[in-house]
């Protein structure tokens, strides 16, 4: 049986999209059998970042509405062979489907994959709802801002209202250099807030622009410093324990990172 | 994630959750049938279903859970036994007591007094039918907001808080943050330093 991830964050334009992409290329690459689950009804984005657009034929939608089976709605990816991608409808809008429906939907897709990825839809209307119902687990995407993290917290607090499992936090975006000057958010201060397990911090990295404009997710690239961070998460993913790359910053907070991550300090 | 659906528990206070997807009569039927098993507390609470839904209802902004939760009696005192995070929101007849943390964006209030053991770093009303007596208590007081009674205040910009439990109440008609001693009274009554 496999687990279902979703991929969520309240606020929009985090990098839940390149998140879910990019650690679904990776669980591959590392292989597993992956499904990504483009839940974002009305404004799909997924299939575009990993440049299969031009080859869906069915979507979500048609799956739950009995159109198609869910095989043929499944988009095998040009690269990986156990990977593949279920397109959100883009002519319809987050109504179409109901949470009912995504349970069942991911209760199929438990059955023949390793992992279900699913990314969600910024907000916390019916699109979210029906992106976390099925799911097991979540992954908090934010970046180092204040607002990013108030709606992450809102996330968090409707998670626990229904009884998920603590979720995990990826932090995106991540500037050293700013956080150094004190112009951003450092990583303290948002456990603090937040109190949840950090699942790894995304550098901000131009290749990200340049792998999503060509279809291509950045850690097929060896050149990505964000690529290499979603590779550490994956490993993460699975049960392995990677330090957090310091990042260049202050002793005190890679010291909280390293209690985090279950290496101690004694 | 599971069935989203509204829970009342009358531990130290009763409280009811509500998810914003459930229209109003649903909710309203699920309610009334977990409510028959705690008719006693809602009498005690002198609060009627009705009453409870349209303080749900308007502090609803659309699309938002809300939390609502009320004490049985004026000077009972509700215990949060968790973080109230951003979007949250309790209201209490007596006084409140949070294990935990009250986030930026949640909002505590409370006819009583309001204990956070943890760090306050949203909204809290004490006192919120006028009383002025009542207090505000935090291990962190980091508020983004204190009301008490009538008065509404925000902590000075730029000073940064000592890291030590404080203690916020009304003092010739201004809300003033002292430090909590745990035997300042006493050191005062006495009039030794
Ligand atoms: N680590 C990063 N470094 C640089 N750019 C990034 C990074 N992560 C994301 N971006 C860019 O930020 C933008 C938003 O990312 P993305 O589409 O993944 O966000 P999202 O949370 O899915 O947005 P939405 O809420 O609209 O679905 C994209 O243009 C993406 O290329
Ligand atoms: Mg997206």
């Amino acid at each position: 049986m496999g687990e279902v991830l979703v991929v969520t964050s309240g606020k929009g334009g985090v990098g839940k999209t390149t998140t879910t992409a990019n650690l679904g290329t990776s669980l591959a690459m590392s292989g597993n059998k992956v499904a990504l689950v483009d839940a974002d009804i009305g404004l799909r984005n997924l299939d575009v970042v990993m440049g299969l657009e031009n080859r869906i034929v069915y979507d979500l939608v048609d799956v739950v509405e009995g159109f198609c089976r869910l095989k043929q709605a499944l988009i095998k990816d040009k690269r990986m062979e156990s990977l593949y991608l279920l397109p959100a409808a883009q002519t319809k809008d987050k109504t179409a489907v109901t949470p009912d429906q995504m349970r069942g939907l991911c209760q199929e897709l438990r059955g023949e994959f390793d992992f279900v990825l699913i990314d969600s839809p910024a907000g916390i209307e019916q699109g979210f709802r029906n992106a976390v119902a099925g799911a097991d687990k979540a992954i908090i995407v934010t970046t180092p801002e204040v607002a990013a993290v108030r709606d992450a917290d809102r996330i968090i607090g409707l998670l626990e209202a229904a009884n998920m499992r603590s979720p995990h936090l990826i932090i995106n975006r991540m500037r050293p250099s700013m956080v150094r000057r004190g112009d951003m958010m450092d990583i303290e201060d948002m456990l603090e807030i937040l109190a949840v397990d950090l699942l790894g911090v995304v550098p901000e990295d131009e290749q990200i622009v340049i792998s999503t404009n060509r279809g291509e997710p950045a850690v097929l690239s060896h050149s990505s410093k964000a690529g290499e961070a979603y590779r550490d998460i994956t490993r993460r993913l699975q049960g392995e324990v990677v330090p957090i790359q310091p990042l260049a910053l202050d002793g005190g907070i890679f010291q909280r990172l390293r209690k985090i991550m279950g290496f101690g300090q004694n | 994630m599971g069935k989203e659906e509204s829970t009342i528990e009358g531990e130290e206070g009763l409280l009811a959750l509500f998810m914003q997807e459930q229209d109003a009569p649903e909710l309203k039927e699920r309610m009334q049938s977990k409510l028959a098993a705690t008719e006693r507390y809602l009498r005690q609470a002198g609060l009627g279903l009705d009453q409870v839904l349209s303080a749900a209802g308007e502090r609803s902004a659309p699309g938002r859970a809300r939390e609502y939760a009320g004490c049985p009696e004026e000077r009972s005192t509700l215990l949060w036994r968790r973080t109230l995070r951003s979007g949250q929101r309790i209201s209490c007849r007596g006084n409140v007591v949070v294990l935990g943390d009250v986030n930026p964006g949640a909002e505590v209030v409370a006819r009583g007094d309001i204990l956070v053991l943890g760090t306050l770093r949203g909204v809290a009303h004490a006192g919120a039918m006028g009383n002025s007596r009542a207090i505000v208590a935090a291990f962190r007081l980091q508020p983004m907001q204190l009301r008490i009674g009538r008065l509404i205040s925000r902590p000075p910009e730029g000073e940064s808080p000592p890291g030590l439990p404080e203690v916020a109440r009304v003092r010739s008609g201004k809300v003033v943050i002292e430090g909590y001693l745990p035997r300042g009274e006493r050191h005062g009554a006495d009039g030794s330093g």
